[in-house]
């Protein structure tokens, strides 16, 4: 290491500490303690590959793998759907743009325990607001909280509501590349808005929106704070996504470090061959 | 042949508080090639924003033969635009985008996109993106794609700006050609002055929102009616000097000129053309100093320093004089044009 590279490298030192700190010590521990039978207060005693061989013959552990797929996957098309829609709207609307970003940074600076909260008492099957404009309206009022499905939803929702403002800033950053000229080109030569859009306007946004789909779809995967808070992972498990059940089995009565951290690392393994087939996805088409 | 094909009536645009369009009037032939300038900012690209329909005009109307083009959308205008960056569509091939105007209208056109790919070189090409092609094969590609539909109206807006010197003649000379061939009404916008007298059979001067003038290039350049086109076309610029026009004589301190009409006499701008006054060393007529010569090998190009302005002169060449030297300057009375001081229309 020459002299000119020491100077760099000095700034660069507490940002390296920090990320060996709590990110490569982490994965790196969690991978060890993957291998032996931990438990909170007493070091584990290595056991092989036993805690994998548990997690491929847990039916729960495939339940919340296929939770946090359905979560993941409806949030993806929510966020990512509604994001573009709203870049379509405010297009050609600078200001009206403003203020619908300002009004979408709103639930997004929430923790996610706080928009946990919130939902869980606007969805209160007695109490809550939408069951209340419900009955007013003489439907009948839903379960949000004892149906599955519903259940599923009301994480949906919330995790809509908080992080639609991720996705519409990224897609509006997006189509403000695409040159009006273009669509002006387009109007004159006789296209109507739907080949418009086929043609010119999504060929010019594809990427941003895969871009959009994979950050969505990681992030909601390995959601934690709100299910935890809204749903708890109920009903029977309904909504326990993988994230939960390795929070359960770690601290949730069982206290099987080990075994959970196994979890982790099939979790972390399905995440990144998902990452790498969605990025592959996208360079294809782009 | 010879009918009105494109009407401009009492055209009035505003962008806020700014009058960008004032009233416009304008009548086109059908096959008639316009070339419409101004300065940058002017509203030339506005006017045509407005023909093409990509604007609504706060008043006037817009005729195209005979019909009124007013709330009738882009598309179905039959008029094709050329942007200054050619604005291909980056997805698509040269060949599709070639095509687009015809798919958008349900028609295959392989045929058309074939013919004119050859009638512009682009045969080569037609498989390639924009952005794997040359500047004036991209721009080849957007004259193809206005064309290809045959449209009543085709406006170019500075189609030429993002082009180099050699290929903006080669460019230039073809337009014309297309233009020729096709018989199509065309309206060529350029800041250029040396192109728009290059390309026009007529040339449209827009300034302050009105046209100052709409001639042909022979009368724009030999009996500009208004002092900004008297300064905006030739180069160097028409030079021109404030000054009292009283008895046929227009004096001021920098010396006095003879008039050849008789005029009232005011507060009047004299312009002469670099090129029609007479240098002397004996320091008849406007007496000033020499202060620069810039050789252009064909022609020497002088600036002489009178008592309060500065004029510019082409001479043949520069033999017997220097720097510094005091000279005189002649001009004809029927070379010079009189302007108005304070509205800048000709006398």
């Amino acid at each position: 290491m020459n002299e000119r590279d020491r100077f760099p490298l000095a700034h660069l030192a507490p940002l390296i500490f920090l990320a060996l700190l709590l990110w490569a010590f982490p994965l790196v521990y969690s991978l060890a303690l993957a291998f032996t039978d931990a438990s909170p207060g007493r070091a584990g005693a290595f056991v092989g590959a036993a805690n994998f061989a548990r997690v491929v013959r847990d039916a729960r552990f495939f339940n919340s793998l296929r939770v946090s797929v359905a979560f993941a996957a409806g949030a993806v098309v929510l966020n990512v759907g509604f994001g573009l829609l709203l870049a379509l709207a405010f297009r050609r609307r600078p200001r009206a743009r403003r203020t619908a970003q300002v009004a979408l940074l709103l639930p997004w600076v929430l923790s996610e325990p706080a928009v946990a909260l919130i939902w869980r008492g606007l969805l209160d099957e007695n109490f809550g607001w939408f069951n209340i404009v419900l009955q007013r309206l003489g439907a009948a009022p839903l379960a949000w909280r004892t149906d599955p499905l519903l259940a599923l939803s009301s994480l949906w929702l919330a995790s809509l509501w908080q992080g639609l403002a991720f996705s519409a800033l990224l897609q509006m950053a997006g189509l403000s590349s695409l040159p009006e000229r273009l669509v002006q080109a387009a109007r004159l030569d006789g296209a109507g808005r739907g080949l418009i859009f086929r043609r010119i306007v999504w060929a010019h946004q594809r990427g941003v929106v895969l871009t959009n789909a994979l950050l969505v779809f990681l992030t909601a995967f390995v959601s934690f704070s709100l299910p935890f808070a809204l749903t708890g992972g109920g009903p029977l498990f309904a909504t326990e996504l993988s994230s939960l059940y390795a929070f359960h089995t770690a601290f949730g009565g069982r206290f099987e470090l080990g075994y959970a951290a196994a979890q982790g690392m099939v979790i972390l393994a399905a995440c990144v061959a998902l990452a790498i087939a969605l990025w592959r996805l996208r360079r294809r088409t782009t | 042949m010879n009918n009105v094909a494109l009407q401009l009536l009492a055209l009035r645009q505003s962008f806020g508080r700014r009058l960008v369009l004032a009233g416009l009037d304008l009548d086109l032939r059908e096959g008639e090639l316009l070339a419409l300038v101004g300065p940058s900012g002017g509203g030339k690209s506005t006017v045509l924003h407005l023909i093409a329909g990509l604007l609504a005009p706060d008043s006037g109307d817009i005729r195209l033969l005979g019909r009124s083009l007013l709330g009738v959308r882009p598309g179905e205008r039959d008029v094709a635009l050329v942007f200054q960056d050619g604005a291909l569509y980056p997805h698509l091939t040269v060949a599709e985008n070639l095509a687009f105007p015809l798919r958008a209208r349900g028609k295959e056109g392989h045929q058309a996109v074939r013919r004119m790919a050859e009638r512009l070189d682009l045969t080569p090409v037609l498989g390639r993106y924009p952005h794997q092609i040359s500047g004036g094969e991209r721009q080849r590609t957007a004259l193809g794609r206005a064309l290809i539909r045959k449209p009543k109206l085709f406006l170019l807006d500075e189609p030429l700006s993002s082009l180099d010197l050699p290929l903006r003649e080669r460019m230039r000379t073809l337009i014309r050609e297309l233009v020729a061939e096709t018989g199509v009404t065309t309206i060529y916008v350029t800041h250029d002055q040396a192109e728009a007298m290059a390309v026009g059979d007529r040339i449209a001067v827009l300034h302050d929102g009105r046209f100052h003038q709409v001639g042909t290039p022979r009368q724009i350049y030999e009996r500009p009616a208004h002092e900004f086109v008297g300064r905006f076309f030739g180069q160097p610029p028409m030079n021109l000097l404030r000054g009292e026009l009283r008895d046929g004589v227009v004096l001021g301190a920098w010396g006095k000129l003879q008039v050849s009409e008789k005029m009232p006499g005011g507060a009047v701008l004299c312009g002469f053309r670099p090129e029609d006054a007479l240098v002397n060393t004996s320091g008849e007529g406007l007496s000033g100093t020499l202060t620069r010569l810039e050789y252009q090998g064909h022609e020497v190009i002088a600036t002489l320093r009178l008592a309060d302005a500065e004029v510019r002169l082409r001479l043949a060449n520069d033999h017997g004089l220097s720097a510094g030297m005091a000279i005189g300057v002649t001009v004809s009375a029927d070379q010079l044009h009189i302007f108005d001081a304070a509205s800048g229309e000709r006398r």
